[in-house]
């Protein structure tokens, strides 16, 4: 529809006197944007009606229960999310407690102390580990890290810590490698890039002349970024690490292979758990009756709800973050 | 208000044959200039006509970025600084700098101060408080803050952050301190406490401050560096310098004409 | 000053300790990436072989290669694409162009980043309700549906994002020349913008390619060759799935063979978007 008049771009005379018949495409051309526009919105809110609406029958017949009840059982067609909620939850603060020092120290790396000819080939590095898929992360989780913690790291931990009062709980039972200590650390190494990216970002924004007035005082490179980057890029520090929390809460693949799917509460990290998106890979497909759905859909609408929350605080934050370095 | 320059002050910093090259670029050009003890003097000249960088270059905070390069002879107390390798902190906090823009970091006034003084000494608590107070005294910063020590830095206004800043500076007792454009982004207020509180520190200092402004430079400072293009051009006592300039263009600049 | 050198000694310890975690953080993260390249290489190079790319994938017992796979994803990632593009295209052109200073142009963007992420295994869920239940099957078009959704709000970014950069000027001087809106737009400033906007496509190809929950309940799978894509429709990552938890030893090894396809395919796509960035940077 555009193409009988590209030779005439050049000359304007000739633009000129086509205008009347482009004029008319004016509006529909503005009418065709807006509606894929409203495709995007009416996608999204679709998404949210049907995952309530499917997920209502089952919210309906165990109500406030279905939070924090553990039972899942399809033959008594009893459902309860505690197991699921409780795994998503604890594999991804595994994953932030131990993502975040590592990204920032990446952060910090690469900004502050890598020499500037390697400066970019690492930080190219660093974000192809964000594009790598989920599910090789699962495959090298399974075949390489679950094996290498189930032989050389779980077995000194429980030697170790399982002795101790209250945190030795965490650390029980046999070392399998497999297990909800496992799914985080994956889950840790999956959200590094974001972080690091966001981290980088922002504590590069520190104006230079603050940067320089820490150094100018004697600050050591540690004490500068501890006292001064970090401090000054917080909020956008913070916004990164949620983030990297929606990702973690929500990814799949790579927890599938590694948690060992057992759907029981247990105290010990070294056990097998589940986590919600773990729950639906598995059981999606083969599940039978409506109930157990909307069992699971309820799932589906409880991550959907938690990740859609902490997008929201990421954003806030990032955005006053933003403001400020302006 | 120019107090007469007793011969006898020692110079503390003596620049020799100074080259500075940002990547290719050659920003100065064997400059050579002695700054003594306890006096102010002034660097002046165009905009990047070198001063900020030769200012830059003597605690080598320039260090931070790379293919940034100085070849020559900076000698602090004979020493010649630009040989370090290892301890640029201990450099840094013998002569401590002031920056164009305030530059209060992310913590409250006191901390502001306390933060470089725990870097360097164990003080007690009282000890402590009193280093603060002395330092925020000396600055002129006393009175206005006393009542909000432990509130943010940022939420001063400009002027007070800069004299924060100058406290920080002071409170780790540095022998040289150097101000890059310290006034350029206050008020004519602010200003007058800055060249006032400059006036003070002479006693103790040896001061280098750069300056866009020539009332300032002819105000504060017993001595001139007038650079253009990366070099020293002249460089005089201030009375001198503003009565009688020896070269065309120092005279040009002074009096406006370029610049 | 007096200085106390113990402090300075333990400041110095301190900050050579804290540097060394960072360079170790730094290290671990590359060591990561090698680890991963490592293993998918000298695992996936030494089963991947002629049949892998010819047959299709295996029944129980038997032998085989990721044939079908392969055509699976490839249908499904470029119907996804070819739906996407557009849609994303004009969102962001609306977002960017004529939204700037509505009140929808921030509900919209809004949406959209939550779009973006949203996590995958909810948009299968989505696309299992919308398609799968009602037609009553599996099928390639519910997962190529599945992976257009996540595709688009990369492509709505990128767009947006990239003609924010066109500067107005450009915008200005062709509106003086009495040009058409719709036509200045899209010979002006998607010309302009135009290795943005494919380094975006790139970008959502790169993830969608490597994608796998949104297929679980939307494709499923299929053992063999098919090009029927209202059917159940087999895709690399789910064949990956598949075998890589299965207990088999050949089985596996095909799950390496599909995993090192996919990766370099996402890394080298996203490889050629970064360096189509950074020359359009130039």
């Amino acid at each position: 529809m555009f193409s009988e008049d590209s030779a005439t771009m050049d000359r304007p005379e000739e633009v000129a006197t086509r205008i009347p018949s482009g004029l008319k495409l004016n509006l529909p051309f503005r009418w065709l944007t807006a509606a894929a526009a409203m495709l995007v919105v009416a996608a999204l809110l679709a998404m949210l009606a049907i995952l309530a609406v499917d997920s209502a029958p089952a919210f309906r017949r165990f109500g406030f229960a279905f939070l924090v009840t553990s039972a899942w059982n399809p033959v008594t067609d009893t459902y309860g999310a505690l197991a699921p909620v409780t795994g998503t939850l604890v594999t991804s603060v595994i994953a932030m407690l131990v993502g975040t020092p590592v990204a920032v120290g990446v952060a910090i790396f690469l900004n502050e102390i890598c020499p500037h000819r390697l400066r970019d080939p690492l930080a190219i590095a660093i974000e192809l580990l964000a594009a790598v898929p989920s599910i090789i992360y699962g495959m090298w989780g399974l075949f390489v890290l679950a094996p290498l913690l189930g032989r050389h790291v779980y077995p000194a931990l429980i030697h170790w810590i399982g002795p101790v009062p209250v945190v030795g709980a965490l650390f029980q039972g046999p070392p399998f490698g497999i297990g909800t200590l496992t799914a985080g650390l994956i889950l840790a190494i999956m959200v590094i890039p974001f972080i690091a990216s966001v981290a980088r970002q922002v504590l590069g924004s520190v104006p230079p002349m603050l940067r320089e007035a820490a150094y100018g005082v004697g600050a050591t490179t540690w004490e500068v970024a501890r006292h001064v980057l970090i401090p000054h890029a917080r909020r956008g520090l913070i916004g990164g690490v949620m983030l990297g929390l929606g990702r973690a809460l929500g990814e799949t693949m790579a927890v599938t292979f590694v948690i060992g799917n057992a759907h029981r509460l247990s105290a010990s990290l070294l056990h097998p758990g589940t986590t919600i998106s773990a729950v639906l890979a598995n059981e999606f497909t083969e599940a039978s009756g409506d109930l157990y759905l909307s069992s699971l859909v309820a799932l589906g609408l409880i991550l959907f709800a938690v990740t859609f929350a902490v997008l929201l605080g990421a954003r806030a934050l990032l955005a006053r973050a933003d403001r400020r370095s302006v | 208000m120019n107090g007469i320059v007793e011969a006898t002050k020692a110079p503390k910093i003596e620049v020799h044959n100074l080259d500075f090259y940002y990547g290719e670029t050659k920003a100065l050009k064997n400059v050579s200039v002695a700054f003594k003890d306890r006096t102010v003097t002034a660097l002046i000249g165009p905009s990047g006509c070198g001063k900020s960088t030769l200012l830059r270059a003597l605690n080598r905070i320039c260090d931070l970025y790379p293919g940034h390069r100085a070849t020559g002879e900076i000698l602090l107390d004979g020493e010649n600084i630009l040989g370090i390798t290892s301890d640029l902190a201990n450099l840094r906090a013998r002569v401590g700098m002031v920056f164009q823009k305030p530059t209060p970091f992310p913590m409250s006034i006191y901390d502001n101060i306390a933060f470089p003084l725990r870097m360097y000494r164990r003080l007690s608590k009282s000890e402590m408080d009193e280093e603060v107070e002395s330092a925020l005294r000396r600055a002129a910063l006393w009175d206005e803050v006393k009542d909000k020590l432990h509130r943010s830095g940022l939420g001063l206004s400009g002027g007070q952050q800069q004299r924060l800043c100058i406290a920080r500076a002071i409170a780790i007792r540095p022998e040289v301190l150097l101000l890059d454009e310290p006034a350029s982004a206050l008020d004519p207020i602010s200003t007058a406490q800055i060249d006032e509180l400059m006036w003070e520190l002479r006693q103790d200092y040896c001061i280098v401050v750069v300056t866009h402004n020539m009332q300032q430079a002819a105000r504060v400072s017993d001595y001139v560096g007038f650079m253009y293009l990366g070099e020293m051009i002249e460089f005089d006592e201030t009375a001198t310098m503003f009565s009688s300039p020896r070269e065309k263009k120092t005279q040009d600049y002074i009096t406006g004409r370029f610049g | 000053m007096k200085v106390d050198i113990g402090i300075v000694r333990r400041r110095r310890g301190i900050n050579r300790v804290m540097l060394a975690l960072c360079v170790l953080a730094a290290l671990g993260s590359v060591a990561v990436l090698a680890s991963i390249m490592w293993e998918l290489l000298s695992r996936g190079v030494a089963s991947l072989t002629l049949a892998t790319f010819l047959q299709p994938t295996p029944p129980p017992g038997g032998q085989g290669g990721l044939a079908n796979a392969i055509l699976g994803s490839l249908m499904m990632t470029v119907t996804a694409i070819v739906v996407a593009t557009p849609v994303g295209v004009l969102t962001g052109t609306y977002l960017a162009e004529y939204a700037r200073r509505s009140r929808l142009a921030p509900v919209v963007r809004f949406l959209n980043d939550s779009l973006l992420s949203a996590p995958s295994i909810i948009i299968g869920l989505f696309a299992y309700a919308i398609l799968v239940m009602p037609m009553g099957h599996f099928s390639g078009w519910a997962g190529a549906f599945a992976l257009a959704l996540i595709a688009v709000p990369v492509i709505v970014r990128t767009t947006e994002d990239m003609l924010a950069l066109v500067p107005d000027q450009l915008r200005e001087a062709a509106a003086a020349l009495g040009v058409p809106a719709w036509r200045m737009i899209v010979r002006v400033t998607w010309r302009a913008a135009a290795r943005g906007i494919v380094t975006g496509a790139l970008l959502a190809v790169a993830r969608i390619s490597g994608e796998t929950a949104p297929l679980l309940f939307t494709a499923l799978n299929n053992q063999f060759l098919t090009a029927n894509m209202d059917g159940p429709m087999p895709s690399l990552p789910v064949a990956i799935f598949q075998f890589a938890m299965s207990p088999y030893k050949d089985w596996q090894q095909l799950a390496w063979a599909g995993a090192l396809l996919v990766s370099v395919s996402v890394l080298l796509l996203s490889i050629l978007a970064r360096a189509m960035a950074a020359r359009g940077d130039r």
